[in-house]
Parts: structure tokens; C-alpha cells; sequence
């Protein structure tokens, strides 16, 4: 039977352009011992072109074989790479769930053209036998995912949450502070990208 | 592919071009509100169980007003081919997917949003594309076929669909046009007409150029008005009027603690006296279709007070099945007034034989004026039915406010297309309508015309003889009185237009001669109360008691509960006379009702007993062709008119010494034969006996008739007869199936005028004394009577009496010569010398069962035994001569082992027999003291060879127990009875 959850939209703070890193922690506990497929979506709705960067991916389940899709490139035990070069971007990986696991992504925030649907990222956990969502949500679309975000153009995105096993948040600080050398130069290196984002909304 | 994408409008106005091409299906008519919304799509989700991409879109109305109406969510413009909308409602003409959006109730106010409208796609092959949105509201078609192709020829049958009462505002329908196809106008010129205003055709019939149009959804009449004058000047579109609601003729008043009143002064009770008839023809036949042809909430949404309905009318139905408007009551109302049970509950309906009816109320709530000829097209039943329609134009008299008041032009537009769609069935159908209620109403000071019933609905105004409708440019009907509203009178170019287009038509067609216009008068007892109701509009056909008619929710007044009483009336007659259900045209049943009215202050008013009377045939009459006198008479219902019949209704107006009733009031029984309302008495009512001279289902004659009772004739004013007569004059008619002896026994002295007195009343003789009697025969010329005498002996001619040589009482008799039926009497005492009489009331049971088979068999034999003492004078001699002189019963019958509801129903002769036991000896001894002792349990008492009528008005005979009273005279002789133990 589908559980239909209460949904928690998450508006997120984020550069334009290159959006900030939002932690996704999602508790399995439940199905802890579970055979799934983690599915990681990226759906091309028109132009512009947009990135979602998946990294610091953590669980105490086990990952097994890979079966990316479209534009989607890397792998979870480093970082996942989902562009929408093509209309269905999927990077879909088979797992033994634990009791829980968390990422890290980030996402280019370029806004739809004119007629253009939002570029969408979705979360799934899928049940390997079935194909199908392993349980239901609150996604209003039908899909039963548990994460979506939006790029509609604003500057953070749209993030909703539809499962209350989904936690979502800024990642933890770095432990290592940057020397004023270093930043200074990291700053240097922005300069550039910085303006190509302003020509881009510009646009 | 990212290409850039067209515009909504574009994509919009590219979609009503589609539209608008030639196409062999009918094709959804949209308008475009896309720039009312804000639309927000999400992207695109893959949905694994459909194997779809979604997207959830957010509609939020920035319009400042309220939208209503249809909307849906067109999809267009999809960039890949392989891409389709897999979860669409419906599909445009032009090929356009569409998902139909949910529409709060009360419409989508400014700000308010629609959200989570899926939008799901199929993309097998995953490929990248884009759409476009727009919203639009949908209602209607366009005319299918070649462009060039005659609008006429392709009409189809589109049944008339409700709207929300939010989307009637003062009676003007805010998305609804009533439009006319110009002669000769295309597929094109209307589609493009039809284009201008957003709009497509909702309801049509084949063959008819009437159709109503949905229009977007416009904030006031104005601008409805402002689409249909658009309309009006398009190319191919004759006229085209807002859709107007139709106007309940019922006036609003508080509850009335009376029950069904309004049907005793136009005498439906004695109508229903020949109920029996009408249910012993509905057991053969199928049952008669009824239209109430109104407004009707869905069966759910009606207040508690109607859970009674179902009961009143079983089978009701609403059409369409899944109908309802609102909480409209009215046509409920209405229903009940024309059919309910007559029982103990209120309503009762003017047709109370509600089993033999197949009911339907006909929704005409939510669809405008325009389309009320097709939907009663629509729910037409096959073969003949009776209708009833108490609507009419608005406005409904409003005492304040705005008036939204019907031009004369739209008047016989209307009219017209009531002409169109009903024409052909005018023979099928009796409709009664009702007058409307404005005639001293603001809105007919205003507009005078809205004074007189003809103009009330197009039904009335079917009922013109003019086939020019020249009200139509009467300014002393229609311009406006005060100044300042606007006049309706329609202009002469528009009057040249119409008769252009329809003078051909309504020639052949006019007057409408199924319709019964009813107006209504005030509350009464008899006619002679009946006044016009101070509402009800001039020029009727008919009236009817249209003030403090039950309902389920309390007292009712209007034209609107008048109407039903002629269709319930007309339905009854139809039950009543199969040959005027299905043989003779249906204007015979209007003739019957409008030949018979009774001429009131009120004008012309519905008399519904002498109309159900002028069912038989001119006379004479037999029992074959009058099957109606015939039920009246026959109130024991074994299908003939006979002795027994004859023996209820005397024991109803005569009491137990066979003296007259008269009765206080008015208790409208079953054996109200001259329909006063009285059983029996002195009153009397017009009534055709005769037949002679009067039209069967038409006017009736009354005249001074005459008849031959027993060997005397006996006349008969038929202007004012009373029950009894009524009852004399068909006992000795061909109608009489019964045994003459007993018609006889019963009538003897009852039917004639002419009375005989015999003088000296009373006289005392002795053993072979004589006396001269003189008689005078009142009533009549004739004076000779013939002299007869029950003991002793009597000179036939001249009166000369001798009495007997014993003890006894004799009756003298004169009889009239030339009226037998009338006679007199005399009672003669015989005494002895010396004899002494004593009586005293003995009462005891006598128990009688009375045969079952055949019902005419109606001796009850019972016997009793009696005991007592008779104490004589002791110095007297006694001796057996003690005997029982006379013996009479007097009371009445008890039940013994009722059936139900009997208990007012039986009916007995009161025997009284005087004479046949006189010679009774009673068995006795006489002891020393002179005390004569009636030996117990020997003398007996025998009722039998008489007859007592123990018949039920079901049928029903039983075992019966009486209750009698036998009143002894005991004789003896040479001593005095001094006593009695």
C-alpha cells in the first residue's frame, strides 16, 4: 500500500549559477537490509544547460553494480556528474540498504528559457524487482519520489522533500580554513566565473 | 532540441482556426482565459508505474473577478512528435490534448489557485520537447461538416445541459445564449459566429434552427447582453437573446392549517366517486405518462419535510435521471398538487389514483428558457400523456429591486421555438399552464402586458389565433409606463424579420389548442366563494383554487399550484374514459373541462365533477355507455347498479323510521351523488340525468325531464336536483340491473313529489265498527286513490272501513291512481271491551350470519328466545289470548368480526314488522295470584324471510352481530296488565 507522506519544501540558499552544497540524508532504518536501487534523475525540460554534482555519498548499506544513463558520469564513491545533454539523465546504482545514507550535491542554477520547463533532479529508492518506488510519497507529480529540486531560475531552486525520512540541510562546515594566501586566490579564480553567471541571467 | 516556442495566443488563436475547419465530429468550442492565469509548471518527474514524465502545474487566477464556468488545460504545441499527453481528458478538433480543471463551487475567486494539475507525458523514446499551456474554458460545439454545408442540416440532437445556480444572476443566465440560424446561414457563418463571442453550441435539436450557445461566464446581464447583440449582428444568426431562467408562478406565503381545501369548491371529492372506475381501467392498461414539466432539486437535496414524496407518487422520476437543481422545491409542489394519494396525509393531488400514474418531472432548473422546448422534446414518452407547465417569463413579480422583463420580440421567439420542437406531438398532449402571477404586480403596472396570462410562457402565447404576433408591437402592452425602464415593444423592422422567417410556419399551426391556460381564485367552499385570486394574470381558460394549497413545506399560493389541478384533472379523465385517452383527439378533453365550468365571480372555473360526468354518452343512457353514472351508482363496486346499491345509499339519506336526513354539513361521502357536498338532505345541485341534448366530453344539458317510476311519471328539474333524486332517476333507468320488487320495497314513497294524506290519521273502533276515510292526493291533479286495508275490509272507491271482529290494529292505505308510488295511511285500533294493552322494550341479541356467495344473498335469519313476566290485573281473567301484538326492530347493526375500516361503510334497513307475528301464542301459565309467567326459553322470535342489507363499499359481507331492540304490545283480555318483570 502506498504511504503518502507530509511533504517539506526546502528553499535553499545558494550562488547563482553554481548553487551552493545541500547535505540530503535519508534514514533507512526501516528497511535496513533491503535490497534497492538508488536513483539519482536528471530531467532536461529545454534550455539552458544545467549540472547537478553528487558528492560525499555515505551509508552503512552496500553499493553495488552501476547503470548510468544520458549525462550522467562518475560514481558515487567519489563524485556523480548529472548534466542534461540528454533528455533522461539517470545515475542509477543497485544497493543493500543500511540503516541509513546521505549525499552531498550542488547544482548550476540557470532558469528556464521561455517555453523551457525547469531541468529537474529527483531522488529515488527503487525496488530492484518491480522497477517501482519501494514506497510512496507525498510527490504530487505521482512519482513517488522523495527529493525534488526545480531549477526554475530562482536563485535557490525549488527543493521539495516528500518523505519524512528525508532530512535536508547545508552540509557540515570544513575543518580546514583556508589561509588568507589561499583565499585571496580562490577569489582571483571566481572573478571570471562570476560574470559569466551575470552574463547568463543576463541573457 | 531547444528551439523557442510560440506564444500562448498564438498557439491559441492557431487552435481555434483548427476549430474552426471542416471536420466530420462535432468540435469542442473553446475561449481562451490563459492571460486571467498565472501558470507554473514544474519540471519533469519520471513516474515508473506510468512510465510517464510529469509535471505538476499551479493555475492562479489574477483576474480581479471571480472565473466560473468549464475550464480545461489545453496543451499544444509539443515539439516531438512521439511525445503525447497520456493522462488527457478530452482532444480538440484540432487535436489539441486537454485535462478538464477542477472548478471550486462558487467559481475560482481572484488569487485563488488550482494546484497538482498533473500533466503526464508519454515519451517512449526519451527524447527532449517542450509544450505550451493555456487555459480555456470549455462548453459547447461548433457545427460539424463542410463549411458551406446549410447550419440546419447539421444540427444534432445535443440535450439541454444545467448550469450552477451561481450562474444565474436575476434570472438571466450568465454563460448562455439563445441563438436563431438565419435562413440559409452555413456551418461557417454560425462556427464563425460562434467564434466572435467564445462561444459553442450546448443544447440543439435535429431539424430545429433554436439552439443555445455557452459563452464564457460574463459578470452581469449587461454583458451578456452585449455578447448577444454582438451575435445578432453576425452573419447567419437571426436573433439571439440571453438565456433567461423561467419564472415559478408561485407566490411564497406562510403555512395554512388547512387541508386540501382548495379541491371541495370545484368538487374533486365527487369526482372521486368514480374512483372505482378509473382504478378497474388501470389494471388493463398501461399507466398514464404525466410531465410536470419544473424545477426540481435532486431527490437528496430536498429539506425533511418531503420524505413523504416517494410514498404520495411511487415510480416518480426526475429527467434527466441524474438531475437536480438546486434545493427547488417548486416542482415537487407542484407534482404533489396535481397527483398524491387521497389518504390521510396531506397533499392530496387532484388525481388521487396516483398508482396508475407514470410521473415524470421534467429539470427545466439550470437551463435557459430556450432550452426548455428541447428538453420536454427530449423527455417526450411515446404515445399520449397529460403535461403541466407553471413557469412563465420572468421576472417573478419581484416587489423590489431590478426587473430583468422579457421583450415581446424574445417573447415570440420564444414561442416559436416551443412551436418547432412540440408541434408534432400537439395530439399526443394536453398541457395545462398557468397564467402567471404579476397582474398587480409592479412589473405590470410598469409593462401592462405582463398583466394578461396569454403572454405568460410561450406555451400562452402558442394559444394566439394571430399568426403575425402582433402583441409583439402593441406599445400599449409593452412600452415601458413609468418612463424610465425600457421598452420591450419590439421594433416593426424586427416584427418584418420575424414574420419573413416564421409567419409560414405559424399560419397552419395557430392557436395551440392543447393547452389549458389556468388562472387562479381565492379560497371557497362552494362556488359562489370563489373570487379571482388578486395575482392571477387575465385572459384564462380556466381557473382553479390556487391560494392555501398544501404542500410538504407548508401553504402554497399561485397560478403555479392552479395549472396541476386541470392536469391532475385531465389525467383522471383520461383514467376515467380509455376512448378519450386514446381514441378521441386531445382537445376533447379540453373541450370536457372547458364546457363544464362553473361560471364563478372569478370567471370561468373548474367544475371537476360535472366534467367527469360529460364522459358518458348522450343519451339514452344504458349501462354500457354510461360507465361513469354507472360507478357513481354503483357503491358497493360489484360492477352493476342494483337493489343493493339502491339499499346503501337510502339507509345513508334516510334515517331508521325511514324519515329523511338533512344534514348540517358537507361531509363530500361517497354517496354525495349530486355533488353538493351533502349525503342526502334537501340541497340541490345542477346534475344531467338525461344525457339528451349534451356532447359527450363536452357541454352538458340541464333541462326539466321527466320519468315513469313504477306506473307514475315523475319530473325532474335538472338545475336543481337533490341526492335522493338523483338516486330515484337512474333506479328506474336502464342503468338499473337490480330486482324490481326490492327497487320497489325501498323506494315506496321516497322517489315521488306527490304525497297522499288519509284523514281521520288515527282512529279506536270496536269489533265491526265502520269509518270513512278521506284522502288528498298533494302534488298532483289526479285526486282519485285506491283504498286498501291491511285487517278488516275496505270499499276500494269510496273508504268505507269495517273493522275486524277481534282486537288488533289495522292500517288503512290510500294510494294515489295516478302516482302509485304515493300513498297514505291510517291506523285503525280495534278494541275489545274489557282488553287492556301494556307494552314494554324487550332488547337481547339476535345473531344472524349473513351468506357470502352469492353477495346477493342477503337474508339474515337469527332467532332469540325470550323470558318474562307479565303481571295482570288479579281480579281479572286471563287466559292464553295474551299474545304479541307487534314487533319491530329498531337500532343498529354492531360488527361483530370487522374487517378493516368497515365500521362507516355497512348500511341495513330498519325492518319494522308490525303485523306478521300477531298471531304468536305465547307459551305460559297463569298462576292463582293472575300473574301470567312466560315460560323461559320456548318462546321464540324469528327473524327471517325479510331481508336486512348488510353490504360493505368493498364488497366485503360478514358475520355480523345485531344489537336488537324488539318492541312488544302484549293484549289480554279481562284483566289489566299492570306490570312487567
Amino acid at each position: 500500500m502506498k504511504t503518502w507522506l507530509i511533504p517539506v519544501v526546502v528553499i535553499l540558499a545558494g550562488a547563482r549559477g553554481l548553487w551552493g552544497d545541500t547535505l540530503v540524508s535519508v534514514d533507512t532504518s526501516g528497511l535496513a537490509g533491503t535490497a534497492a536501487q538508488l536513483a539519482f534523475d536528471f530531467i532536461d525540460g529545454g534550455p539552458p544547460l544545467n549540472t547537478i554534482t553528487i558528492s560525499s555519498f555515505l551509508t552503512d548499506g552496500t553499493l553495488g553494480g552501476v547503470f548510468p544513463s544520458g549525462g550522467a558520469s562518475g560514481t558515487l564513491l567519489g563524485t556523480v556528474v548529472l548534466s542534461d545533454s540528454d533528455f533522461f539523465n539517470e545515475y542509477l546504482t543497485d544497493i543493500t540498504l543500511g540503516s541509513s545514507f546521505s549525499f552531498v550535491f550542488s547544482a548550476t542554477a540557470n532558469g528556464p528559457d521561455a517555453g523551457s520547463l525547469p531541468d529537474a533532479f529527483s531522488l529515488f529508492l527503487i525496488d530492484p524487482n518491480t522497477g517501482l518506488p519501494l514506497f510512496g510519497t507525498a510527490d504530487p507529480s505521482g512519482a513517488d519520489s522523495l527529493v525534488t529540486l526545480n531549477i526554475d531560475g530562482s536563485p535557490t531552486g525549488a527543493l521539495s522533500v516528500y518523505s519524512t525520512s528525508v532530512k535536508t540541510g547545508p552540509p557540515p562546515a570544513a575543518s580546514a580554513v583556508p589561509e588568507p594566501s589561499m583565499m585571496w586566490m580562490l577569489g582571483v579564480g571566481l572573478v571570471p566565473l562570476l560574470r559569466r553567471a551575470r552574463l547568463f541571467n543576463a541573457a | 532540441m531547444k528551439n523557442l516556442r510560440r506564444a500562448v495566443s498564438i498557439a491559441i488563436g492557431i487552435a481555434l482556426m483548427g476549430m474552426s475547419a471542416a471536420t466530420n465530429a462535432w468540435s469542442q468550442a473553446f475561449t481562451d482565459l490563459t492571460n486571467r492565469f498565472a501558470v507554473v509548471k514544474s519540471g519533469l518527474v519520471l513516474n515508473r508505474a506510468t512510465n510517464t514524465y510529469n509535471s505538476v502545474v499551479t493555475l492562479t487566477n489574477v483576474s480581479g473577478a471571480t472565473i466560473k464556468g468549464s475550464l480545461v488545460l489545453l496543451v499544444s504545441n509539443v515539439t516531438a512528435g512521439s511525445v503525447t499527453l497520456a493522462n488527457k481528458s478530452g482532444q480538440s478538433g484540432a487535436g489539441m490534448p486537454y485535462l478538464t480543471l477542477p472548478i471550486p463551487a462558487g467559481g475560482l475567486a481572484p488569487g485563488a489557485a488550482i494546484s497538482n494539475i498533473v500533466l503526464a507525458f508519454s515519451n517512449p523514446t526519451r527524447v527532449a520537447f517542450t509544450f505550451t499551456l493555456a487555459v480555456a474554458s470549455m462548453e459547447g460545439v461548433l457545427l460539424p461538416g463542410a463549411g458551406s454545408a446549410p447550419a440546419i442540416s447539421a444540427i444534432s440532437d445535443l440535450p439541454p445541459v444545467g448550469v450552477d445556480e451561481s450562474l444565474i444572476q436575476n434570472g438571466v443566465f450568465l454563460s448562455r445564449i439563445s441563438v436563431t440560424f438565419a435562413p440559409g446561414a452555413t456551418v461557417d457563418q454560425i462556427n464563425q459566429a460562434l467564434a466572435l463571442v467564445g462561444g459553442g453550441i450546448v443544447s440543439s435539436a435535429p431539424g430545429l434552427e433554436f439552439v443555445t450557445i455557452a459563452v464564457p461566464v460574463q459578470p452581469n446581464a449587461a454583458a451578456v447582453e452585449t455578447l448577444a447583440s454582438k451575435l445578432r449582428t453576425a452573419p447567419g444568426v437571426l436573433w439571439a437573446f440571453p438565456g433567461h431562467a423561467s419564472a415559478a408562478n408561485q407566490l411564497p406565503l406562510p403555512p395554512s392549517s388547512f387541508q386540501d381545501k382548495h379541491l371541495l369548491p370545484t368538487r374533486f371529492p365527487a369526482a372521486w366517486n368514480t374512483i372505482d372506475l378509473a382504478r378497474r381501467n388501470c389494471a388493463t392498461q398501461a399507466k398514464l405518462p404525466v410531465l410536470v414539466i419544473d424545477e426540481f432539486a435532486n431527490p437528496a437535496s430536498l429539506p425533511a419535510g418531503y420524505i413523504g414524496f416517494d410514498g404520495q407518487l411511487p415510480g416518480f422520476h426526475l429527467f434527466p435521471a441524474s438531475s437536480g437543481f438546486g434545493t427547488a422545491t417548486h416542482g415537487y409542489n407542484v407534482t404533489t398538487t396535481l397527483a398524491a394519494l387521497f389518504d390521510t396525509n396531506t397533499p392530496t393531488g387532484a388525481n388521487p389514483v396516483t398508482e396508475c400514474l407514470d410521473v415524470t418531472g421534467v429539470e427545466i432548473g439550470g437551463i435557459p428558457d430556450s432550452d426548455v422546448p428541447l428538453r420536454i422534446l427530449q423527455s417526450l414518452p411515446s404515445g399520449r400523456f397529460i403535461a403541466n407547465f407553471s413557469q412563465g417569463f420572468l421576472p417573478e413579480c419581484p416587489t423590489s429591486g431590478s426587473i430583468t422583463a422579457i421583450p415581446a420580440l424574445d417573447r415570440a421567439q420564444s414561442t416559436v421555438g416551443w412551436i418547432r420542437a412540440t408541434s408534432r406531438r400537439w395530439g399526443d398532449f394536453l398541457v395545462a399552464s398557468s397564467a402567471g402571477n404579476c397582474l398587480n404586480d409592479r412589473v405590470a403596472e410598469i409593462y401592462p402586458g405582463y398583466q394578461d396570462s396569454r403572454y405568460n410562457s410561450a406555451i400562452n402565447v402558442a394559444t394566439l389565433s394571430d399568426p403575425t404576433f402582433g402583441f409583439m408591437r402593441d406599445t400599449t402592452l409593452w412600452n415601458a409606463t413609468d418612463g424610465v425602464s425600457p421598452n420591450l415593444t419590439a421594433s416593426s423592422s424586427d416584427q418584418a424579420i420575424f414574420l419573413l422567417n416564421y409567419l409560414s410556419l405559424l399560419q397552419p399551426l395557430l392557436p395551440e389548442k392543447n393547452v389549458l391556460v389556468t388562472g387562479s381564485t381565492r379560497q371557497g367552499t362552494i362556488f359562489d366563494d370563489l373570487f379571482v385570486s388578486s395575482f392571477s394574470g387575465s385572459n384564462i381558460d380556466v381557473n382553479a383554487v390556487g391560494e392555501g394549497v398544501l404542500t410538504f413545506s407548508g401553504s402554497a399560493d399561485g397560478t403555479s399550484v392552479a395549472a396541476p389541478q386541470v392536469a391532475g384533472l385531465a389525467s383522471y379523465l383520461w383514467l376515467l374514459s380509455d376512448d378519450l385517452r386514446s381514441n378521441r383527439p386531445v382537445t376533447d378533453t379540453r373541450e370536457a373541462i372547458i364546457e363544464n365550468v362553473h361560471s364563478t365571480a372569478a370567471g370561468p372555473t373548474l367544475d371537476a365533477y360535472a366534467t367527469v360526468l360529460s364522459l358518458d354518452a348522450p343519451g339514452p343512457l344504458t349501462a354500457a355507455n354510461a360507465p361513469v353514472r354507472r360507478a357513481l351508482l354503483d357503491v358497493n363496486n360489484d360492477q352493476k347498479f342494483d337493489h343493493v346499491d339502491i339499499a346503501v345509499f337510502v339507509s345513508r339519506f334516510f334515517d331508521a323510521n325511514g324519515n329523511p336526513i338533512e344534514p348540517p354539513t358537507r361531509d363530500y361521502s361517497r354517496y354525495d351523488l349530486n355533488g353538493d357536498g351533502f349525503t342526502g338532505g334537501s340541497k340541490t345541485e345542477a346534475f344531467d340525468l338525461d344525457r339528451a341534448g349534451s356532447t359527450q366530453y363536452g357541454r352538458s344539458l340541464y333541462s326539466g325531464i321527466t320519468e315513469r317510476i313504477e306506473v307514475g311519471d315523475v319530473d325532474f328539474n335538472e338545475n336543481q336536483v337533490t341526492d335522493m333524486e338523483v338516486l330515484c332517476y337512474y333506479a328506474y333507468s336502464a342503468l338499473y340491473q337490480g330486482l324490481s320488487d326490492e327497487r320497489t320495497d325501498l323506494l315506496l314513497g321516497k322517489c315521488t313529489q306527490v304525497s297522499v294524506t288519509v284523514t281521520p290519521g288515527v282512529v279506536t273502533l270496536t269489533p265491526g265498527g265502520q269509518q270513512v276515510f278521506t284522502a288528498q292526493v298533494a302534488g298532483a291533479q289526479d285526486q282519485r286513490v285506491v283504498w286498501t286495508a291491511s285487517c278488516g275490509g275496505i270499499d276500494s272507491l269510496t273508504g268505507l272501513y269495517t273493522a275486524p271482529g277481534a282486537g288488533t290494529t289495522c292500517q288503512v292505505i290510500a294510494t294515489s291512481v295516478a302516482y302509485p308510488a304515493a300513498f297514505g295511511k291510517a291506523t285503525v285500533t280495534i278494541t275489545v271491551p274489557g282488553e287492556t294493552f301494556l307494552s314494554f322494550l324487550w332488547h337481547g341479541f339476535l345473531i344472524g350470519q349473513v351468506s357470502t356467495n352469492p353477495p346477493e344473498a342477503r337474508n339474515c335469519p337469527g332467532q332469540t328466545t325470550f323470558a318474562s313476566t307479565i303481571v295482570l290485573d288479579p281480579t281479572g281473567s286471563t287466559s292464553s289470548q295474551i299474545r304479541v301484538k307487534e314487533l319491530s326492530f329498531l337500532g343498529q347493526p354492531t360488527l361483530l368480526a370487522p374487517a378493516t375500516d368497515l365500521s362507516n361503510f355497512f348500511a341495513q334497513t330498519s325492518q319494522t314488522d308490525s303485523d306478521q307475528r300477531d298471531t304468536l301464542s305465547i307459551a305460559g301459565n297463569q298462576d292463582s295470584m293472575g300473574v301470567f309467567h312466560i315460560t323461559n326459553g320456548v318462546n321464540r322470535v324469528v327473524i327471517g324471510g325479510g331481508e336486512c342489507f348488510i353490504v360493505f363499499s368493498d364488497g366485503h359481507i360478514g358475520r355480523t352481530r345485531y344489537t336488537t331492540y324488539a318492541n312488544f304490545t302484549f293484549t289480554g283480555v279481562g284483566g289489566v296488565l299492570t306490570d312487567l318483570q
